[in-house]
């Protein structure tokens, strides 16, 4: 008995460098340092499996390797080849480049459209080069913005497994193939997803890079988003919309349409950092990071080399893993800007977080936060596709609520954001099916953006 | 038939409980039908509710609920970009209430022990309603046999003519609003001996059954129980099960909606400004469900137009709305319902002496033999619908009417709401042009005594018809030899205003006192100061509702340093009814003001949770009757500022699994508190259970308030206007309405909910 004990924590005392510590900031700056360095020992069209999981973990921040790497893994390396914004993007940066400018207060000045600074200029631990990797991380490529016809948003927990929650059977199974590998389902939310642009477009050359010229409904308005449920029964007809003043140093508006009440109800700022109905995430969270910069300070870290499943090889997210939490699909190294995000406000729930964004792309695959204490609670990962895929436009399916996707928009598309809290050993799966970044008329998104399309619920 | 209730409805029961516990189905369905996406989904519910106030557990509802939403959505047909046909079902029954007197603490149907509100129904807690005048003829005994041939009135004449048994009191009667002068309830004869604070308030009998009773056009006072357990009442038959049908439909910026329905305007909870459209139905339970599973839906048609920008605002939408559905006002329930509102008793009692008190007397025909007594003078002699009965004493008293419009396009309702933001405020001006969903009490007659009123009102010289003595002992009299009813008290059925200015007018010894109450106005001086002289005996009643028109504004504004929402709604309406007991019908017209500040705040509080906010709520209301006339005790029953605070929280732990709820609401008036908490517990996407308490904390000495034309009632007199002496002692319907929320005291709940959604 005493024998085994024995033998066990020297098999622990034995993995423990290769699973490395994830518990503060420091741990990840380190991670961060060593990777500098780091030379890949795989190439493109690898399978890395356990055995192999030492050639990887140089490329993954250690509480992400901690979870990608497990008995039974099915890595494989594929470069995601050329994932550059669309010319149009391009132009508009070569065209303002020089002309945006950092005020005082972090606030951007004089930008236009295209993406406002170079980040081959940023110095590490630089706080001005912070507020410019927030702002290219603000105005990175997207188009129109993101729809997503169906959002599931699966409540997992670490252990056990899920083959009888009802998820697996809804519809015929169709669902089932999506959720392989384990951990124990509790709740599964459903609901749709719009985020339409308004100002700052690349391609609105012709109207002063504004919908509308920046008239009637666009007027002042960088986004307005709009984040539904209408699933399970207890939540179904719940609403979030949010509207994104272009001023940067405006607050946001958001209101939420409560069922329960029947009407609209005005919220306040702090429920965007607050869990979003008891998910893991939170408003704040999405992509990575959706809150108004000015609301934090920033400072930039550097930049890392980071495997991320860049151009997914699915339609759709599909899960692996002893959790159910790790998505199986094609991984790339792909050179990431690496940021620190600091709340301002005292009661906001992290005290920092991590973000990275693809310098090639301008979207974010991984970030993390830490809790008051500087523990590290939480970590992102995100799947995205390529909208010039053929399996990004078989997303246009009635299946899903999907729409279609003009050819040659060229943009790093989402297609799931997990959230793993590592605290609480649980975490959030939302993959998003039915994407899109659809062509659209100002009319037809008036018809959800609007608030008052709120008090049209039921 | 009862058989066949009683097996269809066991079988509900049985077939709920399977449900609740059956294995899950799939969850919302969606499917393609009918030519679009058919959509379906729902829950069923089992809520049990135990009473605890008073001292007396009891299960008071056991709410087994059945709802499903349906609908069938199209897109692009015809000119609708969008096009849905949506229901909601939702049939229920409450099985503590049908099964009364085996599962529900001997309350409900079949039960003989009285509500929250309410003793039992005997001399001794009601001696008008129970025996009539006989207390004021002998001795005041406490058994109905005590007085076996008097003709005074009271319900055990029921008894004590052979009519009935005594099971048939306890079954179907209690008394309620009993309260001593310092507030306690009293129980015994006591009550009548007017000494230290054990004097008389005004105890009345109230209906706990689905008895029949003459009130004309009368809401929810006579539901059959079965139609009461399944919320089939009067404030809910409108189709019944079908809560909600209507079409849905847009176009371009256009939105429609037409069919049964809820619109809600306004921003704050737990009470309504702008909020009218569609009345709430608060016999269900009280205000502590949410207003979605309570108001009734309404027939009305409603479109609503986004515009966008105009100047400096933005997101412009103007909404009009037709209500053509049958007025319909707030539901009170069925006064053998579990949370009746005291009103939805006072109106049975109001009911009730109206059906067994203004009736001419009979007898039984055990006093067949008595001296004097003819065959015609027993009860039915005159054919199956013979109209008298053993407790009548031949006054009109009680409510005979509600006098609700009735269906025609002049009485539908309309209203206009139009909302934008300018800058960062967001506003909403609303109009609504309706009749008040709140009943108004109004006395169309009073009973003048034309012995003690003399030299104003002259004396009916022809005594013995109906409506023109207060018959005092029909067999006695008989025995006398007084077959014409000389010996009785003439009484002449007037006005009300025309009874005291006629009395102002004459030489008789209430002349000054009616004169003093023209000259205030304010006939509570006459009502009351005359009472000792038995100068008016009662009334009759009839509910009414006026069409008036509300003007409303409210904005909220996010305060971005402070992380706090602000909300501001306030409304006006002009010339609103009102009860005012100074009137001499108790009827009158106020402009009336309510506004309200609400401030929201998601507040972490990481002690307690670091993982999730605490959503606090705090909002203050008043109502401020501009044209206010009276005082705590006579005039409006509300003060002129009628100030409620009211405060709530909600916590989510285990991921928004466990939602603890709590809240508390002050009424500044009555000073009554009412507190809530309740804790839900989702286990997975389709079980939850949930349970809570609800405790009312009566206010202080609120529930004493003039009762007008019944002051000689009250027993003894204490005091009034008149005496000058304004120490009331009195209590009838606006004394309840007085104690505002507390008047619902008594009535503290323990609550446990299994549900299954879908």
């Amino acid at each position: 008995m005493h024998k085994s004990i024995r033998c066990a924590v020297l098999a622990a005392f034995a993995v423990q460098p290769l699973v490395g510590s994830a518990e503060t900031p420091e741990d990840f700056l380190a991670w961060v340092q060593a990777n500098q360095s780091a030379t890949p020992q795989f190439v493109d069209g690898d399978t890395i499996t356990m055995d192999k999981a030492d050639l990887i973990r140089p490329f993954l921040p250690p509480e992400f390797a901690n979870q990608v790497i497990f008995e039974g893994m099915d890595m494989k390396i594929k470069d995601a080849g050329d994932i550059s914004p669309a010319d149009v993007y391009k132009a508009a940066t070569e065209k303002f480049k020089g002309q945006a400018t950092i005020a005082a207060d972090g606030a951007l000045e004089n930008y236009t459209a295209g993406r406002p600074f170079d980040p081959a200029t940023f110095k590490p631990g630089s706080k001005e080069d912070g507020w410019k990797m927030a702002w290219n991380w603000n105005f990175r490529w997207q188009n129109n913005g993101l729809r997503v016809g169906e959002v599931h948003w699966v409540w997992v927990r670490a252990g056990g497994e899920h083959s009888g929650h009802e998820i697996m059977s809804d519809q015929g199974g169709k669902y089932a193939g999506f959720y392989t590998g384990g951990g124990s389902f509790e709740r599964v939310l459903t609901g749709p997803y719009q985020r339409v642009m308004f100002s700052h477009r690349s391609e609105l050359v012709d109207t002063n890079y504004k919908v509308n010229n920046g008239e009637g409904f666009a007027k002042n308005t960088e986004f307005r988003e709009y984040t539904g449920f209408t699933a399970p029964f207890d939540i179904a007809g719940t609403a979030f919309l949010i509207l994104r003043y272009d001023d940067p140093r405006k607050s946001d508006d958001s209101w939420a349409y409560i069922p329960s009440l029947r009407r609209v109800r005005r919220i306040s700022v702090e429920v965007k950092s607050d869990s979003l109905l008891g998910t893991d995430h939170t408003l704040e969270d999405f992509y990575c990071f959706n809150g108004r910069p000015l609301e934090h300070e920033w400072e930039y870290v550097g930049t890392v080399n980071m495997l991320a499943v860049a151009r997914s090889r699915n339609t759709h997210t599909v899960y692996y893993g002893p959790n159910g939490w790790i998505p199986l699909d094609d991984w790339a190294l792909r050179k990431m800007d690496v940021i620190k995000q600091t709340p301002k406000r005292s009661g906001h729930p992290y005290s920092m977080k991590y973000l990275t964004a693809d310098r090639e792309s301008g979207e974010c695959y991984y970030a993390n936060s830490y809790d008051k204490a500087g523990k590290l609670w939480k970590f992102w990962q995100l799947t995205k596709a390529f909208t010039d895929d053929p399996q990004y436009k078989a997303q246009n399916s009635r299946d899903f609520n999907g729409v279609a996707t003009p050819d040659g928009l060229r943009v790093s598309s989402f297609q799931s954001i997990n959230v793993i809290d590592l605290q609480n050993n649980r975490g959030t799966l939302v993959p998003c099916r039915g994407i899109a970044n659809p062509d659209t008329e100002l009319n037809d998104v008036k018809k959800i953006l609007d608030v008052n399309y709120l008090t049209e619920g039921r | 038939m009862k058989r066949t209730l009683r097996a269809l409805s066991i079988g509900a029961c049985a077939f709920t409980s399977a449900l609740v516990v059956s294995t899950p189905v799939e969850a919302r369905i969606t499917v393609d039908a009918l030519g679009g996406e058919v959509e379906i989904n729902g829950f069923i519910s089992s809520e049990a509710r135990a009473h605890l106030g008073n001292g007396d557990a009891y299960l008071n509802q056991w709410i087994q609920r059945l709802q499903i939403e349906g609908s069938a959505n199209y897109t692009d047909v015809g000119v609708f970009d969008t096009l849905s046909f949506v229901t909601v079902v939702r049939p229920e029954f409450d099985a503590a209430y049908y099964y009364g007197d085996s599962i529900g603490g001997d309350r409900g149907r079949g039960g003989t022990k009285p509500s929250y509100l309410g003793n039992n129904f005997n001399f001794q807690n009601d001696p008008v309603g129970f025996g009539g005048f006989d207390y004021l003829l002998g001795s005041a005994g406490s058994s109905s046999s005590d007085h076996p041939h008097f003709s005074t009135g009271g319900i055990s004449k029921f008894v004590t003519q052979g009519l009935q048994d005594e099971s048939w009191l306890s079954n179907n009667f209690e008394a309620i609003l009993g309260r001593a002068a310092n507030g306690s309830k009293f129980s015994t004869a006591s009550a009548l001996s007017g000494s230290g604070a054990g004097f008389s308030g005004f105890p009345v009998v109230s209906v706990t059954s689905g008895m029949e009773l003459d009130c004309t056009r009368c809401l929810n006072v006579d539901n059959d129980p079965l139609d009461v357990a399944m919320n089939n009442t009067d404030s809910n038959s409108n189709i019944y099960p079908f809560r909600e049908l209507y079409m849905d439909a847009t176009v371009g910026d256009w939105w429609f909606r037409v069919g049964k329905q809820q619109i809600v305007w306004g921003k704050t909870d737990f009470f309504r400004l702008q909020d009218i459209v569609n009345p709430i139905d608060f016999g269900q339970h009280f205000f502590y469900d949410s207003f979605e599973d309570i108001r009734i839906p309404q027939w009305m048609a409603s479109a609503q137009w986004k515009f966008g920008d105009v100047g400096p605002t933005t997101d412009n939408a103007i909404q009009f709305l037709w209500n053509f559905d049958q007025f319909q006002p707030v539901g009170l329930g069925n006064p053998g319902a579990g949370w009746a509102h005291p009103f939805a008793k006072e109106k049975s009692t109001f009911a009730a002496f109206n059906t067994f008190f203004s009736v001419e007397p009979c007898l039984g025909i055990n006093s067949v033999n008595l001296p004097g007594v003819t065959p015609d003078d027993v009860c039915g002699s005159r054919g199956a619908h013979d109209p008298r009965k053993p407790s009548g004493f031949g006054q009109p008293v009680g409510l005979n009417l509600e006098d609700r419009p009735d269906w025609s396009f002049d009485h539908t309702e309309g209203g206009v709401r139009w909302e934008f933001r300018l800058g960062e405020v967001h506003f909403a001006f609303t109009n609504y042009n309706g009749y008040q969903d709140v009943p108004v009490f109004r006395f169309h007659s009073v009973n003048v005594n034309q012995s003690t009123a003399f030299g104003g009102i002259a004396v009916n010289g022809n005594l013995g018809g109906p409506n023109d003595a207060l018959i005092f002992g029909l067999a006695e009299m008989r025995a006398a030899g007084n077959a014409d009813g000389a010996g009785n008290i003439p009484v002449r059925v007037m006005d009300p205003q025309d009874a005291i200015n006629s009395i102002a007018n004459g030489n008789g010894t209430l002349a000054p006192l009616a004169q003093k109450a023209l000259a205030e106005n304010n006939a509570a001086i006459f009502w009351t100061g005359g009472a000792g002289q038995f100068s008016v005996l009662g009334g009759q009643t009839d509910i009414q509702y006026k069409r008036s028109n509300t003007t409303g504004i409210s904005f909220d504004y996010f305060e971005s340093y402070t992380g706090t929402v602000l909300r501001v709604e306030s409304s006006i309406t002009l010339d609103e009814l009102v009860n005012n007991t100074r009137k001499a019908n108790w009827v009158d017209e106020s402009d009336v003001m309510r506004w309200s500040i609400g401030i929201d705040r998601p507040t972490w509080i990481k002690w307690l949770n670091k993982d999730r906010t605490f959503f606090l709520s705090s909002q203050l209301f008043d109502t401020w009757y501009i044209d206010h006339q009276g005082d705590k005790h006579t005039g409006f029953y509300t003060d002129e500022h009628n100030f409620i605070a009211t405060f709530f929280f909600i916590a989510n732990y285990m991921r928004d699994r466990v939602t603890p709820l709590g809240f508390a609401v002050w009424e500044e008036a009555s000073n009554s508190w009412v507190f809530g908490f309740n804790t839900e517990w989702k286990i997975d996407n389709h079980w939850s259970i949930k349970g809570g308490l609800h405790t009312i904390l009566g206010g202080n000495e609120n529930f004493r308030h003039d009762s007008g034309p019944f002051s000689t009632f009250v027993v003894p007199i204490q005091g009034g206007v008149g005496s000058g002496n304004d120490t009331f002692a009195q209590q009838s319907v606006f004394g309840a309405a007085h104690q505002g929320i507390g008047a619902l005291a008594d009535n503290d709940e323990l609550f446990f909910q299994l549900k299954y959604q879908f």
